[in-house]
């Protein structure tokens, strides 16, 4: 991972979902977090999270109201990782935000501009080589909640790609052997 | 290498990597003596081993061969080890089995499946396994199980989480070679497609060199496992041989054939691959064993090639195995943490209906039936027990579920309520003595057949329509009077076509406008009501959807500006599950919508036919006996439409027998009802071979749906026209 992919990275926050504090994201965020209490066990909760929530361009901020008004729910994986985020600390199960760099592969990139760019969404976390990605650390292992996949960290393959290198949010970057 | 197989239909026998073929002929048409001489002329030179890789072949070598040293796979002693389920292995790996239990009957399998919350397999102990979520599921796949491939059968829970195997090989007790492979991509029957290829944990190798020194391992092995999304193995199988993806391993650095022959130690530092893939590969068949056609089928035309084209279903049948003798561990097991034990008591030993049956005499007229009412009396005391502590508790009994008059009046004294889901309901509860200003009318059809005014303790609707309607009804000049308005919550996890299920704050603000006017123009507090049958979720999924649907008390009590005065609990409890009927109802108000811990909240308990199945019997007498030994069934003259959920669930049944009541054993008979339908079969798998002609029987638990839901088939008049 190149320093202009690490900074560019690094310049990007963490993605939160907002709440108004008042009573339309108070029941919004119940709605929401209800859709996944018909799967009784928190690994099927979290596999549920891209089933639920398609993969696609994210105008941030997003609110719980806002999340919750369309019939169609698109996240992006920041999206996707605050829910995750919400469904584990419902369930009591520890855990800490981080980010991976990914490599995809080259003709993928292009894909993902275009989209995001035709949503209007900011599109920040593509780069060249190196795409930004929202994952968490539970215990010992990485979860990727866009994949809803196990991952064992830098050097490991997700289907977006190779992870290049991965980082709980505010610890360093451990990066892989060929990077 | 050679090639070994038992029909020419097995595709690998046509590859051209191989130096010879041998074709033996199918399982089912192999002679043992002949097989034997062939097998062992094969291996007779000593630079040649066979390495079997089918299950069944492995038990008949270690049946017919012993222990022979070039006869490369596990020995009797090692795979009575491995039997379904392998408790031996599980404890020498230190990995848990998933629930099972060995107990197969119906009233087991039913409460099996009711405490299995992801559902269950029916599993073969040779071969096969299939996926069941009902007792007539479970029963048909072991019978299935049973006749296709011989041996028993159990019930083991379905455990949710990501499949993962061990492939090894140790020659003589040493182990020589594992690894670890995860699926990635399954077939639709479930077999491997790609995985993740790994070197096996240190600990989890040194616990299988162990096991392998201590049973004598010889050969491949394949130990397959679910790894749950906390990271913990679960042991599900142990195969004697290798696994179907052994090829895979290879291609990833790791040759467990070849060093099953060369006796080969696992290299120190190996660099596997990450995984490996399948892809499909015509070859042309080969010239000496040819190809045949489609057989055909004796009536649907073409039959297409079974899976197992080398007859192995038949070997299973041929009763060339012994059993395992290895010790089978428990019956049943359940693991240590389990929050709620399963309930122990079986269903005749719950009612002990059979002994406060009246003698019978020869001017009975029969089919009849019996009320127990002094069941009644026990369960109620029984539910009050249980109940104890809990403040603001009201019991009510469902009159759809048990209408008949004695044990109405009985409900009614013991001072229950009624639940009515209709207004002709209503009016018979309170004419068996119920006080109509305690009743609760659920349903969808609550405010039927129409009324000019109702007087009821508590409504629960269930829908927003239904709320709108009665507020029209009550501008059109309806009276109502009601001290609890309710909605029913619908579960999420539950597919039905009752109660109200939020999806944005639309709705919820809806309904709380609605609440709100009945509220005012009733004077009436609120109250909120989850349905749903124990019996069918059983106890662990109720406690869940419970949980769940009522966690939108809260954001309507927000809107509504106070907490629900009632929280109503209905839905049919199994008979069985009275005892962790508390422990779930206090699960549910401590993890529910917050406002359900109040010490104001009246709790109102609808458990159905828990409180009245065991409250009736219907005696029947024998009209004939057919048939003789295990096989024989007997006709009596009580019929489906006497005992409706005879189809559904098996109800004890007792033998009036030496001047006394005494349960019928279990057996392979059936007792068959008087109608001429095909499905009127009463009971199944009793001992009915010393029944006779004119002997009184008595079906126990009928006093639930199977009263309330009786039809007068085969008596030559319709309803109507007996009323």
């Amino acid at each position: 991972m190149s320093e202009q992919d690490r900074q560019r990275i690094d310049s990007i926050g963490l993605s939160r979902i907002s709440h108004h504090g008042d009573l339309c994201c108070r029941e919004a965020r119940r709605f929401v977090l209800r859709r996944f209490e018909r799967w009784v066990d928190t690994g099927s909760r979290l596999a549920a999270i891209p089933l639920l929530v398609s993969w696609g361009p994210t105008r941030w901020p997003v609110s719980w109201c806002r999340l919750a008004e369309p019939d169609k729910w698109v996240g992006d994986c920041g999206v996707h990782a605050d829910l995750a985020g919400e469904l584990l600390t419902l369930a009591g199960v520890p855990y800490a935000r981080g980010r991976a760099a990914i490599k995809p592969p080259a003709y993928a990139v292009p894909h993902w501009r275009s989209t995001w760019s035709a949503s209007d969404a900011n599109d920040v976390w593509i780069g060249d080589d190196v795409v930004h990605h929202e994952v968490l650390r539970i215990g010992e292992r990485w979860w990727d909640p866009t994949e809803a996949r196990w991952f064992a960290g830098p050097g490991a393959h997700v289907l977006a790609g190779c992870v290049a290198a991965v980082r709980v949010e505010g610890a360093d970057w451990q990066l892989s052997e060929a990077d | 290498m050679v090639g070994l197989d038992y029909s020419a239909a097995s595709s690998a026998l046509h590859t051209s990597i191989l130096d010879d073929v041998v074709l033996l002929p199918g399982w089912d048409e192999i002679h043992p003596g002949t097989w034997m001489e062939q097998v062992a002329d094969l291996i007779a030179d000593p630079n040649t081993f066979l390495i079997p890789t089918l299950d069944l072949e492995v038990r008949v070598l270690a049946e017919f061969f012993g222990v022979h040293e070039r006869v490369l796979a596990p020995n009797k002693r090692v795979l009575d080890t491995v039997a379904k389920p392998p408790v031996t292995v599980a404890d020498a790996l230190g990995l848990p089995l998933p629930e099972f239990s060995t107990d197969t009957d119906w009233g087991a399998a039913e409460r099996f499946i009711r405490h299995s919350p992801y559902g269950a397999w029916a599993k073969g102990q040779h071969y096969e396994a299939f996926r069941v979520r009902s007792v007539e599921e479970a029963l048909a796949a072991g019978r299935f199980i049973k006749r296709e491939w011989g041996g028993d059968w159990h019930l083991e829970a379905h455990v949710p989480g990501q499949e993962c195997g061990i492939a090894f090989v140790a020659r003589n007790g040493a182990l020589l070679d594992a690894v670890l492979m995860t699926k990635v991509i399954l077939t639709p029957e479930g077999k491997t497609w790609s995985g993740e290829v790994a070197e096996l944990p240190d600990v989890l190798w040194e616990k299988l060199r162990h096991y392998a020194a201590d049973v004598g391992w010889n050969g491949g092995g394949e130990i397959e496992m679910i790894r749950t999304w906390d990271g913990d193995l679960k042991l599900m199988e142990v195969n004697p041989r290798f696994p179907a993806w052994i090829h895979g391993a290879s291609t990833c650095g790791a040759n467990l054939p070849a060093a099953l022959l060369a006796e080969q130690v696992r290299p120190e530092r190996r660099r596997l691959t990450s995984g490996f893939t399948r892809v499909v590969e015509e070859i042309a068949v080969s010239p000496v064993l040819g190809i045949s056609s489609y057989p055909w089928g004796p009536s649907d035309g073409i039959n297409p090639a079974t899976k197992h084209p080398s007859g192995m279903r038949t070997l299973g049948r041929r009763e060339l195995l012994s059993e395992p003798t290895a010790v089978h561990g428990p019956a049943s097991a359940i693991p240590s943490n389990r929050t709620h034990p399963q309930p122990s008591e079986s269903t005749e030993s719950l009612t002990g209906y059979e002994t406060l049956l009246d003698t019978p005499s020869e001017s009975w007229a029969t089919p009849s039936r019996q009320i127990l009412v002094t069941l009644l009396d026990e369960r109620v005391a029984e539910l009050r027990a249980q109940l104890d502590g809990l403040p603001h508790t009201v019991l009510a009994h469902s009159i759809k579920t048990c209408p008949h008059p004695e044990l109405l009046s009985r409900a009614a004294g013991l001072g229950l309520v009624a639940e009515a889901i209709t207004l002709d309901e209503l009016d018979v509860a309170i004419t068996h003595g119920f006080d109509p200003g305690c009743a609760i009318l659920n349903g969808p059809a609550k405010w039927w057949p129409s009324r000019s005014s109702v007087r009821c303790g508590a409504f629960f609707a269930d829908s927003v329509e239904e709320l709108a309607q009665l507020v029209r009804s009550l501008d059109a000049g309806f009276r109502l009077t009601a001290d609890i308005v309710g909605i029913r919550v619908a579960a999420p996890g539950v597919a039905s076509r009752f109660g109200l299920s939020f999806e944005r704050s639309a709705d919820l603000a809806e309904t709380a406008a609605l609440l709100t006017e009945l509220r005012v123009r009733l004077g009436a507090r609120w109250g909120i009501h989850f349905h749903q049958a124990e019996s069918v979720l059983g106890p662990d999924r109720w406690r869940h959807e419970a949980t769940s649907a009522l966690g939108f008390a809260d954001p309507l009590a927000d809107r509504l500006g106070d907490p629900p005065a009632v929280v109503d609990f209905g839905g049919g409890w199994h008979v069985d599950d009275l005892s962790v009927l508390r422990s779930s109802l206090d699960r549910v108000l401590a993890t529910g919508g917050d406002c359900l811990r109040t010490r104001q909240l009246e709790i109102v308990l609808e458990p159905g036919k828990l409180l009245t199945q065991s409250a009736a019997a219907v005696v029947t007498r024998v009209l004939l006996a057919k048939g003789h030994g295990i096989g024989r069934e007997v006709i009596v003259d009580a019929a489906l439409g006497d005992i409706p959920e005879a189809r559904y669930r098996a109800h004890p049944v007792a033998q009036f027998i030496h001047g006394e009541w005494r349960p019928v054993s279990r057996g392979a008979g059936r007792i068959l009802g008087r109608s001429c339908m095909e499905s009127d079969i009463l009971a199944e798998e009793l001992d009915v071979s010393s029944l006779a002609e004119g002997d009184f029987l008595a079906f126990g638990m009928c006093g639930a749906y199977d009263l309330s839901m009786s039809y007068p088939f085969g008596r030559g008049l319709a309803a109507e026209a007996l009323a």
